[in-house]
């Protein structure tokens, strides 16, 4: 570049300067600024954050106006940028003096302004190297970095949260454990995470067990009282649909089987019609309950049948018949009753030379039939640690054959298994412990 | 703003004249312009100039020439080891009147002269070598309590033979150190001795065909005072000789009395480049002369065979002109 004005040259020069300052400074700072962006980036990757955009042209900025504040800092005075024009241009300290005392007909002219030169080689290798690692950092898969995501299990913990409240309103889960199950349920739901899947499974499948055993328990329940409630419905029916005399049905109220059913409490006929009427409403009520519990998956439908089952009053209509031919109080209605029971059908154990069956039998003919374990309840989790979570997807199909255990380094026919393998500064001595030659 | 450069028509005649003695210089002793250069330098600073060099390489005939072109008196002296200091400075005499009345009286030494030539300086007693402290530093002698100013100007211009140290008596530092410049004579090259073999009978130096006269001596000497010395370049001075002091292998470094050498040579080289400023330019050219022998090297000098040359060009390459505290990987550069 061609001058002649010294002032223009000087201002030219620290132009430059302050450029060189700059660019370099700025290099620093944007090599520590991109490393660190990366680490924040691959650690909201990891923590599942999406970071905005802001920060990251507001930390530029701010990398900017300091690398800017620094170069002013380490900026040479005006008076050493003169000096140095001086020395460089070679104006034999004519530039200096022009600054300092009247000059008169001197001119100083700067024929060629010098150049600043600056080694950026090895800061900007840094700075794109971190500049790589920020790029890297944002585009590498959340996955890569993380395996913390949150599990599908939405429509799982929903459809279990309608069984408890099912379960609730039919009065088969008391409200604590309800209330329990749904605030387990509630944490699971905002806390299931990808890194520890098991937990939130076994966690899951325990509640689901939980509800279909109370259930089960329900039913069986009911059940039972169907059959109670049958009996006593068909017993207030034959007592009453048979036509006795007083004396007859006061002969069959104080009668202990008769008692058996109807609890004990002598009763008239009104009191026995309400009493028949009040069973079979009970029993339909039950029947309804284990039909919601069946429609929502909790129950088999072989239940239902079970309960149907155990409600039928069977030959009541025999007992009506033969309650009609009493009269006078001569017939032994708790004998009759009792026969009637036995002969109803509904659950029984059986006689007692019935074959065992275990349920559930193999149909591979008394072949080992492979079974999937129930899922351990979360309880026997409490104990289990973490040791680590690979970042990676798991492989599947490497799976390492068995080893031989102790026995692995013993070879065929060898004799013993420990076979200690030789450090290479005993190899030498046992080579000569093994050449030596036999003493003569 | 109130000093004013010197003005280049100021400056013009007063160049010419300190380039003309040069040239003059130049042509009567063939083959070193560089030495003759610093020689004028030295004269022009008013400084005292020491000549180390080999017998026959015409350190005599350069003081004898100079003193011919600069039109001033020349004195020389031979140092020997039996010299006394009343041989150079002068004695008193008791002289009879003739009125009959006997006094002491003044008989001023060879030292009452414009230049004298202090040959082979390094061969007389430390008695003898000290008695002309005084007059190389204040230009003055002080004899039995009266002081007597010397003549204006006044310098030195002493040789020494490097060989031959036997029966020799180094300057001590205090002396050395009053010269501006120590200057090395050396060998001149083939073309150079087949010139003086065939131009100069038994080497005979011609007339001179110029000389200056004592006037415009002086004005050349209040020119170079009037030579501006920026405040950059005396800090460059300043630098160099502080760097001096913290160089490997220095015992002892660089005087302030350098610094001002430095900085007086300086404006009489700016002189002889036409310029009204001193430049740092000026101040390396100078540096050598004005630094080489006011560096007390230590023993391991001595082992390793550094010499004071190498320690002053390590300095002029390590120290830069302007202290810019740039970060190391950025230079300015020529264009």
């Amino acid at each position: 570049m061609q001058t002649t004005d010294s002032v223009a040259a000087v201002s030219m020069l620290r132009r430059r300067l302050a450029s060189v300052l700059f660019a370099r400074q700025w290099l620093v700072y944007a090599a520590f600024a991109f490393l660190l962006g990366g680490v924040a980036l691959l650690l909201a990757k990891r923590w599942g954050v999406t970071p905005p955009l802001w920060p990251g042209l507001l930390i530029l900025a701010l990398t900017v106006a300091a690398a800017a504040w620094r170069a002013s800092q380490r900026m040479p005075s005006h008076a050493a940028t003169i000096a140095l024009l001086d020395a460089q241009a070679q104006c034999g300290g004519l530039l200096m003096a022009q600054y300092a005392v009247d000059m008169g007909d001197w001119r100083p002219s700067v024929t060629r302004i010098p150049r600043v030169a600056w080694r950026a080689k090895r800061q900007a290798t840094l700075t794109a190297m971190c500049a790589a690692f920020l790029l890297v950092s944002a585009i590498v898969p959340a996955r890569a970095t993380t395996s913390r995501h949150a599990l599908a299990i939405d429509a799982d913990v929903e459809k279990l949260e309608s069984r408890i409240e099912l379960l609730t309103e039919e009065n088969v889960l008391p409200a604590e454990r309800a209330d329990a199950m749904e605030a387990a349920l509630e944490e699971l739901k905002s806390d299931a995470a990808g890194d520890d899947p098991a937990k939130a499974w076994e966690t899951l499948d325990s509640i689901d067990e939980a509800t279909m055993r109370a259930a089960e328990e329900a039913a069986a329940e009911s059940v039972q009282k169907a059959a109670e409630l049958a009996q006593t419905e068909g017993t207030a029916m034959a007592l009453t649909d048979g036509g006795l005399d007083r004396e007859t049905l006061e002969n069959a109220m104080n009668d202990p089987e008769t008692q058996k059913v109807l609890n004990g409490t002598p009763l008239d006929e009104e009191q026995l019609r309400k009493l028949g009427a009040s069973a079979r409403a009970k029993k339909g009520k039950l029947r309804d309950s284990l039909s919601k519990l069946s429609r929502n998956g909790l129950l088999d439908p072989k239940r239902l049948g079970e309960f149907d089952k155990a409600g039928e009053l069977g030959k009541a209509e025999k007992l009506r018949e033969f309650l009609k031919e009493c009269k006078g109080g001569n017939c032994k209605v708790g004998d009759k009753v009792a026969k009637w029971r036995r002969s109803r059908p509904g659950l029984g154990r059986g006689r007692g030379d019935a074959p065992m069956f275990f349920g559930e039998e193999s149909a591979q003919n008394g072949k080992f039939k492979e079974e999937t374990l129930p899922a351990a309840s979360a309880a026997q989790l409490a104990d289990n640690e973490l040791l680590a979570v690979s970042a990676l997807e798991p492989e599947h199909g490497h799976a390492l054959p068995s080893s031989g255990g102790a026995l692995d380094p013993a070879q065929a026919g060898g004799g013993s298994a420990l076979t200690p393998a030789v450090q290479p500064r005993h190899r030498g001595t046992v080579q000569r412990f093994f050449e030596r030659k036999p003493k003569q | 703003m109130t000093e004013t450069l010197l003005q280049p028509d100021e400056l013009r005649p007063h160049v010419e004249r300190a380039n003309a003695i040069l040239a003059e210089l130049n042509r009567i002793l063939l083959g070193r312009n560089e030495l003759h250069r610093m020689v004028v330098t030295g004269i022009l600073a008013r400084g005292h100039i020491l000549l180390e060099g080999v017998p026959g390489l015409g350190k005599t005939a350069l003081a004898k020439g100079l003193g011919d072109v600069l039109g001033i008196e020349l004195r020389r002296v031979q140092f020997t080891p039996d010299l006394m200091p009343g041989d150079i400075l002068g004695t008193n005499i008791l002289q009879e009147s003739e009125s009959g009345h006997r006094a002491l009286q003044f008989q001023p030494g060879p030292v009452f002269t414009n230049v004298l030539l202090a040959d082979e300086i390094n061969r007389a007693s430390p008695k003898t070598q000290s008695a002309l402290l005084e007059a190389m530093q204040e230009r003055a002698v002080t004899l039995l309590g009266t002081t007597r100013p010397l003549p204006v100007p006044f310098f030195v211009m002493a040789s020494q033979n490097p060989i031959e140290l036997e029966g020799t008596y180094p300057l001590p530092e205090a002396q050395i150190d009053r010269f501006l410049f120590k200057l090395h004579v050396s060998h001149v090259d083939v073309d150079t001795l087949e010139e003086i073999i065939f131009t100069r009978r038994r080497g005979e130096t011609p007339q001179p065909q110029m000389r200056v006269t004592r006037e415009e001596l002086l004005a050349l000497f209040d020119t170079v005072d009037r030579i501006y010395l920026p405040r950059a370049v005396s800090r460059y001075i300043a630098r160099l000789v502080a760097a001096t002091h913290t160089q490997k292998y220095v015992s002892l470094g660089a005087s302030p009395r350098a610094a001002i050498a430095l900085a007086e040579a300086g404006r009489a080289e700016a002189l002889l480049s036409g310029r009204p400023t001193v430049g740092f330019d000026d101040v390396k050219r100078v540096a050598f002369a004005v630094l080489n022998h006011r560096i007390i090297l230590d023993y391991r000098a001595r082992l390793d065979g550094v010499k004071p040359q190498q320690i002053v060009e390590e300095v002029l390459a390590s120290t830069e002109e302007v202290a810019m505290s740039l970060p190391a990987d950025v230079a300015v550069q020529h264009a």
